[in-house]
């Protein structure tokens, strides 16, 4: 009676012991993307020309990266991006186009374009969009390119930053990524919120490790299930045999 | 040196018809097959575990007791365990022994070494008591 209530118990403890490295398996996880950030934030900044040249496919790696590029906005152009959320808000991202300015010698004809998220705003109205005219030097993380959405030219609003889209609105030639910006020179009016660092995607979210170790204990905690059981329907055939003798040896009698 | 477990309970009811025996001594057979590939191949990874474990913490090979050959021997070492014990559960359970001896099979897939010893003695003692069981249904024809 005592060994099954420990069998059960036992079932009990690898149950849990499981949710266990579950959750360490998502801490783990969580504490590798920190990691990743932390390393991404320290990289000294290096120029966009250096990593990325435009017309060209972004390598995933470059998510997150820190770049500096200088150029000039395309005020009347900028798009307002709806359907974003910011610490659990929804609202819009300001995307503006910006001319990059290439070094000289440069074959491109127009100067390319990089689509720059300038920040976070809860609605357009009340916000100062205004945008620093003249040259400007940014600094901020790259991100890929969004997959197309439906864009209003007129409004202009959309619901996706798709460099292949923005390409037929703003004129080529364009990056392939987007620039997430942290901090402009000139200053751009205070009242957009930044965005955080992005991170590259893919991941489950959960350490393998840990997860394997949790299905592990839950695969224990099953033995020790079947154990019980076994002694258990053990301990019942042989509850029935006595049972049995002892009608019989009482019939004897 | 006399058998280790509990005689009392007979393996199998000796009334059965011959055919229903053979067909119980040859599957308990084959369980004891499987255990036997489960308890060297188990045996084999825990000693590579072993040498991870002491390459990683006590010659400390990388510093910061950081993996040595990989986290991947512990992991297929877990795995292989878990096959471990289904075979040792099987058989256990197939034979009929005690709980003692189902704990010892346990442990001795987490034990260095002992693996080996015991499948010794589990395979000695599991060809003996089938052989006796063959034996007693084949003398009354």
């Amino acid at each position: 009676m005592v060994l099954l209530l420990v069998l059960l118990a036992a079932a009990g403890v690898c149950g849990r012991l499981g949710v266990w490295q579950l959750d360490r398996a998502h801490a783990r996880s969580q504490a590798a993307l920190e990691q990743r950030r932390a390393a991404d934030a320290s990289i000294p900044p290096v120029s966009l020309s250096d990593v990325l040249a435009p017309q060209t496919r972004f390598d995933g790696s470059l998510v997150g990266r820190r770049v500096t590029v200088r150029g000039t906005y395309a005020v009347d152009e900028q798009f307002l991006v709806s359907g974003r959320s910011l610490d659990g808000r929804t609202g819009y991202l300001v995307l503006t186009p910006l001319r990059v300015r290439t070094d000289a010698g440069s074959t491109q004809s127009a100067a390319p374009v990089l689509p720059v998220v300038r920040g976070w705003t809860a609605g357009p109205d009340g916000t100062d969009l205004t945008t620093p005219s003249g040259e400007v030097a940014l600094t901020g993380y790259l991100q890929a390119s969004e997959a197309a959405g439906t864009t209003d030219p007129v409004a202009r609003t959309t619901d996706s930053i798709s460099s292949g889209a923005l390409a037929n609105i703003w004129g080529g030639p364009i990056y392939t990524g987007y620039l997430v910006a942290t901090s402009s020179e000139p200053a751009q009016p205070s009242g957009l919120a930044s965005l955080p660092q992005p991170v590259p995607p893919g991941g489950w979210g959960l350490n393998i490790q840990n997860l394997a170790y949790a299905v592990q204990w839950w695969i224990f905690g099953g033995f020790a299930l079947a154990l019980w059981y076994r002694l258990v329907r053990d301990e019942a055939a042989q509850g029935t045999a006595s049972t049995s003798d002892a009608v019989a040896s009482g019939a004897a009698q | 040196m006399s058998r280790p477990h509990d005689r009392e309970d007979d393996p199998v009811p000796t009334e059965l018809p011959p055919t229903a025996q053979d067909s119980t001594t040859r599957s308990a057979r084959a369980a004891l097959g499987r255990y036997r590939v489960m308890a060297f191949v188990t045996g084999g990874w825990l000693l590579l575990l072993t040498l991870e474990l002491v390459l990683k913490y006590v010659v400390d090979v990388n510093g910061g007791h950081r993996p040595v050959l990989g986290v991947w021997v512990a992991m297929v070492h877990g795995w292989v365990y878990v096959a471990y014990l289904v075979t040792v559960f099987l058989l256990w359970t197939k034979m009929r022994w005690g709980l003692g001896r189902l704990a010892a099979m346990v442990l001795a897939g987490v034990v260095p070494f002992m693996s080996f010893v015991l499948e010794r003695r589990v395979h000695r003692d599991a060809v003996a008591e089938l052989g006796d069981l063959e034996s007693r249904t084949t003398v009354a024809p």
